[in-house]
């Protein structure tokens, strides 16, 4: 049913629709454009109540950062979610996105501009640049999670009462050969919000605040010119090993980035259930 | 391969993804020779913002378009690294003093509080004329837009500071990245010889 929806966009996207005056300017995408295609709809929301983020590297004086109550998607956006995103908007299209917003791996797993892998509807979208996912959440009404937000979910017990530190490292043992797992086969925490860790990496809005400071390495004079506010720093969770492969995964990337293990989640100030 | 008019398409689907203001396609002003071509995929207008300027006019960023631009984001209650930069900045100038034609773009990071006031002071306390010098308060939710394209990391610290990288980036006539430098007081002969190029290409 659904190729057959593909199917019928791709022939009115492009074979059916008449080549227009290149003087014209076409200010939103012309209605043949915008293909029909099964929208899964946006993922259910979970409240995560006021809490707090423990910095890796705080500055000085301070210890947790607050983080309001928000709602977080219980998991990571779909390849069939995704798909509705780029039918509805055709400039976020692996073939049309401008090279400013994403790089030349977005979407290298998908075989067309509409054809996602097979079970889209199971599989996280990975290979998505900063912007596209940025994009995709503003047109589900909601935004990005701040990483102060994300990490304050992700340091949340976990449902089974084991060790998301562990749980991430048994993850990262794992070769990536053969993509992403299913949906639902990372961690679940107390609230019922899964694969924060163990399935894959996932944006942050905040992602640039993401950097390694005062470090030792031998770059760290340009480090240390680089970075207005370096100095003063030391982490306050040596231990927690996840949290800085996600910060220097984060520290390493640039917005119009795309990595077949990086994903994302929304999230938003709508709190389900409050008014 | 692709029609001219979808490009142009993607262009002004693009202003409307991420301008706050929006645009209508093409652009307001006699100063941008080129407006009518569409924008190369690379081109940082694109994000086609209106910021106040620290003359309080509403500037469109497409308005830059035409010229090469030396873009750099600061706040002005920055201590240490944002003085530098302007210092930088003046520096790379110096060496091109005929080349006249480069606009300097310096956009805040902090637009909570860099008005068009605190701009027009900073510009006045850095000695950067207005001619050559245009400060911007962009819209808060652009922010994070312009610091990704130019890569450049910032996160808000204590008592309302940005700890931020510091990253002068050469953009061509279309608002391409031609060159970019990285740290202060950074050697500045691979954004010279960029610039070089450019002002070559535009003396033609």
């Amino acid at each position: 049913m659904r190729h057959t929806a593909w199917l019928c966009a791709v022939v009115v996207g492009c074979g059916a629709e008449p080549p227009q005056p290149a003087s014209i300017p076409i200010p939103t995408p012309a209605p043949a454009e915008s293909a029909q295609v099964d929208d899964p709809g946006p993922t259910i929301l979970v409240a995560v109540p006021a809490s707090e983020y423990r910095p890796l590297f705080p500055s000085k004086g301070q210890t947790a950062v607050a983080v309001a109550p928000f709602a977080l998607e219980r998991t990571p956006v779909t390849h069939a979610q995704f798909l509705a995103f780029v039918a509805a908007m055709p400039e976020w299209r692996r073939s049309r996105v401008p090279s400013l917003f994403a790089d030349s791996g977005y979407l290298a797993d998908w075989a067309e501009d509409l054809s996602p892998p097979p079970d889209a509807t199971e599989r996280p979208v990975t290979a998505v640049s900063w912007f596209a996912a940025r994009a995709y959440a503003r047109w589900r009404g909601r935004r990005l999670p701040t990483l102060a937000e994300w990490e304050a979910a992700a340091q949340l017990p976990l449902a089974d009462g084991g060790n998301a530190a562990r749980a991430v490292l048994a993850w990262y043992a794992k070769p990536a050969s053969s993509g992403p797992q299913r949906l639902g086969t990372g961690t679940r925490n107390v609230l019922g919000i899964a694969d924060l860790h163990g399935l894959v990496w996932e944006w942050v809005l905040d992602f640039g605040g993401a950097m390694v400071t005062g470090d030792a390495r031998s770059d760290s004079d340009l480090q240390r010119s680089l970075f207005c506010g370096a100095g003063a720093v030391g982490s306050a969770r040596p231990d927690d090993y996840a949290a800085f492969m996600r910060m220097a995964m984060r520290s390493s990337l640039h917005g119009r980035n795309s990595t077949k293990t990086l994903g994302f989640r929304c999230a938003t100030d709508q709190i389900p259930g409050a008014r | 391969m692709q029609p001219t008019s979808i490009r142009i398409t993607l262009a002004a689907v693009a202003i409307a993804a991420f301008a706050c203001t929006r645009e209508t396609s093409g652009s307001c002003c006699g100063t941008t020779p080129a407006a009518a071509a569409p924008l190369p995929g690379s081109s940082l207008w694109q994000i086609a913002a209106k910021c106040h300027d620290q003359t309080g006019r509403l500037r469109s960023l497409t308005e830059f378009r035409g010229r090469p631009v030396l873009i750099t984001m600061v706040f002005t209650n920055c201590a240490y690294a944002c003085p530098t930069i302007a210092a930088d900045l003046k520096a790379v100038l110096a060496k091109r003093a005929a080349n006249t034609d480069l606009h300097v773009l310096m956009v805040s990071m902090d637009p909570a509080r860099d008005d068009s006031v605190a701009l027009a002071a900073f510009a006045e306390r850095h000695h950067l004329p207005a001619e050559r010098f245009t400060l911007l308060q962009p819209p808060a939710e652009v922010v994070p837009d312009l610091a990704a394209v130019l890569g450049i990391r910032y996160a808000p610290s204590e008592g309302g500071d940005f700890s931020h990288s510091n990253v002068l980036t050469l953009l061509d006539h279309d608002g391409s990245i031609a060159a970019r430098l990285e740290g202060l007081g950074a050697d500045p002969t691979p954004l010279l010889t960029a610039w070089d190029r450019l002002h070559s290409t535009s003396a033609h």
